[in-house]
């Protein structure tokens, strides 16, 4: 049995979106039901879900390192040059005692990721290898969570209005960072989009 | 696909919030068979949740409105920005398209996402049977895009990090910005707590 098979052939789910029960049988990769009387879709079925999501997680990974570690901006005006990290935006908001958007900015932009990149590695590395570790409900229940709450997309969208409205009094060029950053987004909306829930907590409930 | 007609509710079932199990109405406060997480059929306290985060946002956008979120310092001569005046400098330097970028994510967004979540509140209360599915639909759309607003607090710690040139220049965050962090924070919990299918209820009886 390959990691990506659902154990449960016929199921049924309430919709979120209004609480009417519906029964799902036999749906192939790909397709997807929707609520007949709301229109919330009530179950996604993907392809690969598993190894192409684990793929996704691994590269992401890797680009979170090198977008945190690498410049993002770099700024020249009259002789100076300062560049700027994730983290940097961070410190200075701290520095000059805006200690919750400190902190704020910190979770969203930094944390948050991180967080998710790491707990959905957690889960489906045991799953695609066939093996047990404990806690992998929690950390599929944390990813879940955090789900809207990490914010590199929006922050790519600071990146270049910051861009365009320092570009017009100084020098400002990009950095591997900010092409790393690029990536990540690309990479966590991939993510997120072959990520198959039904499956995971199937899988998990069955081998817990 | 067969539909049973019938929702979870009245079939003493609960959907878990979090792994969508249904799982079977105990008398006390139980969690969910599969993954754990506390089961409720409804988010509890859903509408007085949603209110004191409603207002809360509303009272906060005053603030973040009115004081600065940074100041530009040239040759010691200070600057104050509020979000407005970021948007009308845009605007004004001839930037069209972020200004109007901006302009929607800070005022825009907020704005609707709180007079829509008010809509919404007040159409479960008044108990409205107008149409359900756009209700729904709405609500979708701002669970959404609340995210967003943080698109200036992100353009300000980027900006003030880069421009530190002493004297000659220099940029500083102001209290605003912690105000509208909290704004923009506060009423994605105020989406969050709110209950689509209270509306969906209200249908049924």
């Amino acid at each position: 049995m390959s990691a990506n098979d659902s154990h449960i052939k016929n199921v049924t789910i309430a919709c979120t979106g209004c609480d009417l029960l519906h029964r799902i049988s036999h749906l192939k990769a790909g397709q997807k039901a929707s609520c007949s009387r709301c229109g919330t879709v009530l179950y996604h079925k993907k392809k690969n879900s598993v190894e192409r999501t684990l793929a996704l997680s691994v590269t992401g990974l890797i680009l979170f390192f090198i977008a945190n570690i690498y410049p993002i901006l770099t700024l020249k005006v009259i002789g100076a040059t300062t560049t700027n990290t994730l983290m940097s935006g961070v410190v200075e908001l701290y520095q000059d005692g805006l200690i919750d958007a400190a902190i704020m900015v910190f979770l969203m932009s930094i944390l948050f990721p991180l967080i998710k990149l790491l707990t959905l590695l957690y889960v489906l590395i045991p799953i695609k290898f066939n093996f047990f570790i404990k806690g992998r409900k929690v950390a599929f229940r944390i990813y879940k969570s955090l789900d809207t709450w990490g914010m590199v997309d929006v922050y790519l969208l600071g990146i270049i209005v910051a861009f365009i409205k320092l570009a017009d009094f100084a020098s400002v060029s990009v950095g591997l960072g900010l092409y790393a950053l690029i990536f990540l987004i690309i990479i966590t909306i991939s993510s997120s989009i072959t990520l198959d829930d039904h499956l995971i907590w199937e899988r998990l409930e069955y081998q817990e | 696909m067969k539909i049973q007609n019938q929702t979870a509710k009245n079939a003493s079932l609960i959907s878990c919030h979090m792994c969508h199990k249904l799982n079977k109405k105990k008398a006390s406060h139980s969690r969910c068979t599969r993954c754990g997480a506390k089961l409720h059929s409804r988010i509890p306290g859903s509408l007085q949740k949603t209110w004191a985060l409603v207002i809360t946002a509303i009272i906060l956008f005053i603030p973040a409105n009115i004081f600065p979120i940074m100041t530009v310092t040239e040759f010691k001569r200070g600057t104050p920005d509020t979000i407005i005046s970021g948007i009308i400098a845009l605007y004004n330097n001839g930037m069209w398209g972020v200004g109007t970028l901006v302009f929607a994510a800070s005022i825009l967004i907020p704005v609707l996402k709180l007079l829509a979540l008010i809509l919404l509140l007040l159409s479960i209360q008044f108990n409205w049977h107008w149409q359900p599915e756009q209700r729904t639909k709405i609500y979708k759309i701002i669970e959404f895009i609340g995210r967003w607003s943080m698109l200036d607090i992100f353009m300000t710690s980027i900006i003030v990090a880069l421009v530190k040139l002493g004297l000659l220049l220099n940029v500083e965050p102001n209290l605003g910005a912690s105000a509208f962090a909290a704004v923009v924070v506060i009423t994605m919990f105020a989406a969050f707590s709110f209950d689509t299918r209270l509306i969906w209820d209200k249908i049924e009886k």
